[in-house]
């Protein structure tokens, strides 16, 4: 294929070619399994992904498994290629996707579902599972929203719930044994539905009333479990995890060294089901850690380093990790970057000892404005906490401010709305109030108001979503309620949150729905220039499915959800007592003050519930 | 601190990587090497490097020039190490101390470039299109477009087969782009058509009319 030619005429073409700096190059006879990494967007959205890295490397140290990477082109490049039949390719050896073992998807927004679609169409290979042949690939998908794998049921040969560092080698030796036996596509299927996390949806028959909720789930096949248990990592420090990552030709959203402390939250909010889903919280050592970015560092040359995981400053081991990262890190000139810090835990000390190498803005995640909101959502934060936090931060020269919210929760009011702009025109004046000789010029508080999608396995995935009418209503009670101009206020598209609400509470019937819309040139819906929320509408008529049945209905705790054939440890009865304690706005304890028995500890605990 | 000149070449699929990006690879490559950049001073502290002259996304090279601000003095070994850690597609193929007396990247005047087409042109054709008064092209800036002659900044257009070599004004002063010269081929020579091309940067010269390392 003359790809070359093509490049010459598309934006961006590093996003095409690959050859960076620690990328896998192998000889194509020494492998025995070829295996695509699909990531539905752009190199610069995928390659900033944890998961692509860790995946990639890991499967890279198996001698016989080529694993390459495969990105969503974006729309000028697919134009180009359609107009010139170049099939989509790896870019590691430019192989067409269709020649492939296996192909992975990972799931991480569910707006990226046509773009899974439409990798598919332009692989050549038929999207709809029935219509695929034994010379296909084999199609599937991880990654957090795969916890409801519903929607792309018809789409996926299987699916890996869960973390799939251990789950994914498994299956990568089934596959091995299962390619020199000759035996059918199903033979294989049959092989892996016993290991655990594996769910393979055509082992299993659903039946809906006549309200079009779901009868009955059941397996049709003897080997599939009746619930898939989510697999997970028990021991964070002897968990592989990359030294090697890929320094990437172009600039990528998220540029930089990725420490992961640990996974899971202690915290259970009510509206995060990440918190709920990486339950129990596991943590790796400080000593792990520091040995890691001490290669990463020397491996890479990159210029950061950033501390992720779901509520950084709740490691325990916060101090010693920074005190060693900043002795790594000085001389060499290379920033420490500390995302989602909790402002109830907030160090003064720790944010002097990363500002003696850079000095940028910081974010806050209040999520709701008024107390009753966040007791209602078990976010334990209260407004002095953040007054605390941020008059500290004003006096220690900080002039920069974030503060997340989200809209649309439930039970809100007019009342708990206008709120976010109060707590914002607090912080303004918690400014004001900093003595001059410390604080630094140029004030500027930035509000996001992002709109709350109802989530699977979350104390709120029962609840009625806001529609777009209201959202944008509840916009504009903020909006008007600002005054200050040191006050940037953002918010986000309601319509886009609409449509996610569908897709993440979706179920199999769906898949009609993807397949119509992305036939209607529906891609990049979460790229603003891209969506076309009319054309989703027209596809929903037009294939007789309501999406107000799937995100406007508030749920009864009789119905059986669509995303329940999976088991993430976290119990139903634990779910339901959340979801009325929401009501009364009772709060719960975090994990370490006190267990709240929420099942995962018999589930096989680990962690912080050991 | 030591200020040195590198002198790499760039092909492969490093021709994708941008001008931008270009720095910031360097940076990180320095860094993987062992090699201390002298960093600027500030809260947001960069390396000290400058590249000689922008080479557009898609051409290959064999003589970029890039200068930087070293921490200690370099040994040959310092190269390989470097050589090692740089992505696919670049080599660094020279590297000397910068001395007074030396010319600087701001003292360039010329890129020679040798274009490969898909078909033969004749040396009549060129040489026409050389002895024209003038070669009026509309130029595209940020704001407008304008016809400019672009014949002054031709110093030397020659072809062998397939090949073709152009002499090009470049540098901070008047820089034209070997695509611009394909355009303008497109629009002088009968029948000529760019079609598919690759477009190699051979020398980058200075106003004494030498190379820079
Ligand atoms: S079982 Fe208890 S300690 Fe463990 S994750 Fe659940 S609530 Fe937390």
């Amino acid at each position: 294929m003359n790809l070359d030619k093509i490049l010459k005429e598309v934006q961006k073409p590093a996003r095409y070619v690959g050859a960076e700096y620690n990328s896998v190059h192998k000889e194509l006879a020494e492998v025995y399994i070829r295996f695509a990494f699909c990531f539905p967007d752009v190199y610069e959205i995928g390659m900033s992904h944890l998961g692509i890295k860790i995946l990639y490397h890991l499967l890279n140290e198996q001698k016989d498994i080529y694993c390459e990477r495969v990105f969503a082109p974006w729309v000028d490049m697919e134009e180009k290629m359609r107009a010139e039949n170049i099939p989509l390719f790896s870019i590691e050896t430019r192989t067409p996707v269709a020649d492939f073992d296996i192909i992975g998807f990972t799931l991480q927004y569910e707006m990226s579902y046509t773009n899974i679609i439409n990798m598919l169409d332009l692989s050549g290979i038929a999207p709809l599972r029935e219509d695929r042949t034994e010379d296909d690939p084999f199609v599937y998908a991880g990654g957090p929203c795969a916890y409801n794998p519903e929607p792309l049921a018809d789409i996926m040969d299987f699916f890996m719930i869960g973390e799939s560092e251990e789950q994914i080698i498994e299956v990568m030796d089934a596959y091995r044994k299962w390619k020199q036996s000759g035996r059918p596509k199903r033979a294989f299927l049959e092989d892996i539905v016993s290991i655990r996390g594996i769910y393979v949806p055509e082992f299993y028959d659903v039946s809906y009333n006549e309200d079009g909720t779901i009868k009955e789930m059941k397996p049709n096949h003897p080997k599939a479990p009746a619930r898939v248990q989510k697999q997970y990592v028990r021991d964070m420090d002897a968990v592989y995890y990359p030294d090697n990552i890929i320094v990437p030709n172009m600039e990528i959203v998220h540029d930089r060294i990725t420490l992961e402390l640990f996974r899971g939250c202690i915290r259970g909010c009510r509206f995060c089901q990440a918190g709920m889903i990486y339950r129990p919280v596991r943590e790796k050592s400080p000593k792990r850690l520091l040995a890691l970015a001490e290669k990463l560092i020397d491996n890479t040359g990159y210029e950061e380093i950033s501390m992720s995981s779901l509520s950084t400053s709740d490691y325990t081991g916060l101090e010693e990790l920074t005190e060693g990262l900043l002795e790594l890190t000085v001389d060499k000139k290379i920033n420490l970057s500390l995302p989602s810090l909790r402002i109830d835990s907030f160090s003064m000390d720790l944010m002097q000892k990363v500002q003696k190498v850079r000095k940028s803005g910081l974010t806050f995640a209040p999520e709701a404005g008024s107390q009753r909101m966040r007791d209602v959502i078990n976010k334990g934060v209260t407004e002095e906490d953040l007054m605390r936090s941020v008059s500290l931060a004003f006096a220690g020269g900080y002039s920069g401010v974030k503060l997340y919210f989200m809209i649309g929760l439930p039970t809100e009011t007019k009342e708990d709305v206008q709120a976010i702009a109060h707590l914002a025109e607090k912080v303004v004046r918690a400014y004001k109030e900093t003595p001059k000789h410390l604080r630094n010029k140029g004030l500027r508080v930035t509000v996001s108001a992002s709109s709350f999608v109802p989530k699977p396995f979350t104390p709120f995935q029962w609840a009625a979503q806001d529609d777009i009418e209201t959202l944008r209503d509840k916009q504009h009670w903020i909006k008007d309620e600002i005054h200050d101009k040191a006050i940037v206020y953002n918010w986000h598209e309601a319509q886009l949150s609409v449509l996610e609400g569908v897709f993440a509470r979706g179920d199999r019937r769906l898949a009609k729905v993807l397949l119509r819309a992305q036939k209607l040139g529906v891609r990049f819906d979460a790229w603003h220039e891209c969506f076309q929320y009319d054309l989703w509408m027209e596809t929903f008529r037009s294939e007789g499915i309501d999406p107000d049945f799937y995100n406007r209905r508030e749920r009864s705790y009789e119905e059986i959800l669509p995303w329940e054939i999976i088991d993430p440890g976290v119990s139903r009865a634990f779910l339901e007592r959340e979801n009325e304690k929401a009501k009364r706005g009772e709060l719960t304890t975090n994990c370490r003050d006190k267990c709240s028995g929420c099942g995962v500890k018999q589930f096989g605990g680990g962690g912080v519930c050991d | 601190m030591i200020k040195y000149r590198f002198c790499y070449a760039k092909y492969g699929e490093a021709k994708y990587i941008s001008h931008l990006d270009l720095i910031r690879m360097f940076s990180r490559s320095f860094k993987r090497a062992g090699i201390p950049l002298t960093y600027s001073e500030g809260f947001n502290p960069h390396p000290k490097m400058a590249i000689g002259l922008p080479l557009s996304v898609g051409l290959t090279s064999e003589c970029e020039y890039m200068d930087a601000e070293v921490e200690r003095p370099l040994k040959r070994e310092d190269i390989d190490e470097l050589n090692k850690k740089l992505p696919i597609g670049l080599t660094i193929n020279g590297a000397a101390e910068r001395i007074p007396g030396m010319k600087k990247l701001a003292d360039i005047r010329w890129a020679e470039y040798k274009v490969t087409l898909d078909q033969e042109v004749a040396p009549e054709q060129i040489e026409g299109f050389m002895a024209r008064t003038d070669v009026i092209v509309e130029k595209k800036t940020k704001r407008k477009t304008e016809n400019t002659d672009i014949l002054p900044d031709i110093t030397s257009l020659t072809v062998n087969g397939e090949c073709l070599t152009m002499v090009l004004s470049a540098g901070p002063s008047a820089n034209l782009k070997p695509e611009l010269v394909l355009c303008a081929m497109e629009q002088y020579i009968d029948g000529f058509v760019a079609g598919d091309y690759e477009i190699h940067r051979s020398k980058i010269l200075t106003d004494n009319g030498k190379a820079l390392l």
